[in-house]
């Protein structure tokens, strides 16, 4: 490196301006602000209601949207109740046969004479 | 650290309040009376007013198997189902929407099944299932001649799926189904007229779109095809909150009631009557399920001795109808409802006996 060459480096220089930048450039986001913002300090309780709020959010518009969308014959069912049935008897309680089967209940012995020989 | 305490408990008052919101939601109570009846009857049902909220085609497929009614009377030989908007009996016995009631109906035909009391969310899709774990009998002919005596298990029952909606004090349903997993009849068995071959299981399936008032008596008559039975099921509805029916059960245990909501002073108020011992008991409820007001129905002999005093100091003569116990935040005041010489009095006393009210009607 010559002398004259030391010298330009060692020179100081003014920056650009912002307008000439833009000019060369083309105009980009305000870097500035942008970084003032992010740079603000965030605090936690709003942090905490910010996410809040965005889950609340979210909640209420998939539950809209599943009412909305869902067919029905596919919807979650809510509640299911079952009850078991304890019968009295040893009868089925859906049994709609005519009730002369009763006799089945006790004991029972059956048998069939052939008489066809008399 | 202080501010992020605060917000933690502002969320945890936040999720209570959400939960109590729930429990102050009124929803649909369903009640139910599940019956079977074989075998020949004589029926005779008459239903008010539509109750049927679907088309004419709909109605047409189903109006062959289902009956709708109000109003029903059942004859099974001597004895007699009678059902009407607000009550339901056996011969001369009520048969309420209790679950805990066991009833035996004394006739081999007729058979209570089940009485549950459901509470839906309002416009959600619920299943409500019975279903019977008892095996089926039967008997096959075997290759001597003689007959065998064999068992099956199979589940049998009942599916109700329901998705109730209020619209103008009335309960909406517009997409019932009914299905149900019976035995319908028996295979024959050569050389035996009896019905006691191995079981026909059949499934049925309707489907029904109705519009009922709320706290009134409705019956579906169901006779699947070529089954030798019905199956009848009765039913009521209620608008009421969680926290409603746990005051019920806390202030009246598991008793049957009728519920009627009211608006008094521009809150709900859900009113409430039962019969306990024979004495009549009315609870005014709010939503959140505190106790606007009680009144229970009381003899003479149980009141306070000034009260005693009292009633026979004003009422010497009179021909006492009813006592009642009224306790509200107001304080505790004895109602007495009396006869004399033809007038209606209504005396209304505090706990020392001091005549607060006194109300004559000449009619």
């Amino acid at each position: 490196m010559d002398e004259f060459e030391l010298r330009l480096k060692n020179l100081l220089l003014s920056k650009p301006s912002e307008d000439l930048r833009g000019r060369i450039f083309g105009r980009g986001p305000d870097r500035a602000v942008l970084a003032g913002i992010l740079r603000r300090p965030i605090r936690l309780g709003w942090a905490v209601a910010f996410a809040l709020a965005i889950g609340l959010v979210g909640f209420f518009s998939a539950r809209l949207q599943s009412e909305i969308t869902a067919p029905r014959s596919i919807s979650p069912e809510v509640i299911v109740e079952i009850c078991i049935v304890e019968s009295g008897s040893n009868r089925n309680d859906f049994d709609l046969t005519k009730p002369s089967t009763h006799f089945l209940s006790g004991d029972l012995t059956v048998g069939v004479e052939d008489r066809r020989g008399i | 650290m202080k501010r992020s305490a605060i917000l933690f408990a502002v969320f945890v008052c936040l999720l209570a309040a959400s939960f109590v919101c729930a429990t102050s939601e009124e929803q649909i109570q369903l009640r139910f009376q599940i019956y079977t009846i074989t075998g020949d009857m004589s029926e005779d049902t008459s239903l008010e007013e539509r109750i049927w909220n679907a088309g004419e085609d709909g109605w047409r497929k189903v109006r062959d198997a289902v009956t709708l009614f109000d109003r029903g009377r059942f004859r099974l030989g001597k004895d007699r189902l009678e059902i009407d908007d607000e009550a339901c009996f056996w011969n001369k016995t009520e048969l309420t929407f209790t679950e805990s009631q066991n009833v035996t109906l004394p006739h081999d035909r007729i058979r209570r099944i089940y009485s549950p009391s459901v509470l839906l969310e309002k416009e959600k899709s619920s299943t409500i299932r019975i279903h019977s774990d008892q095996s089926l009998e039967y008997f096959v002919k075997r290759e001597d001649g003689l007959f065998a005596l064999k068992q099956m298990e199979v589940q049998t029952g009942l599916e109700i799926m329901i998705r109730p909606k209020e619209e103008r004090n009335r309960v909406v349903m517009d997409d019932i189904v009914i299905t149900m997993h019976i035995v319908g009849g028996r295979e024959r068995i050569p050389g035996l007229s009896l019905p006691v071959g191995p079981p026909v299981l059949e499934t049925h399936q309707y489907k029904l779109a109705l519009r009922v008032r709320f706290h009134k008596n409705y019956g579906i008559l169901l006779r699947p095809e070529r089954a030798q039975g019905v199956i009848l099921i009765l039913f009521n509805t209620s608008a009421i909150t969680q926290n409603v029916l746990e005051t019920i059960k806390r202030e009246m245990g598991d008793v049957s009631y009728d519920i009627k909501r009211k608006t008094r002073d521009g809150e709900t108020v859900y009113e409430v009557d039962t019969w306990i011992g024979g004495r009549h008991i009315e609870i005014n409820v709010f939503s959140d399920g505190t106790i606007l007001s009680k009144h229970e129905e009381m003899n003479l002999d149980e009141l306070p001795k000034l009260v005693q005093d009292s009633i026979a100091m004003n009422l010497g003569g009179a021909e006492i109808d009813e006592i009642q116990k009224r306790t509200s935040a107001a304080g505790l005041v004895y109602r007495v409802e009396a006869d004399q010489d033809g007038k209606d009095i209504t005396l209304t006393m505090g706990e020392d006996g001091t005549v607060l009210d006194r109300d004559v009607d000449e009619d």
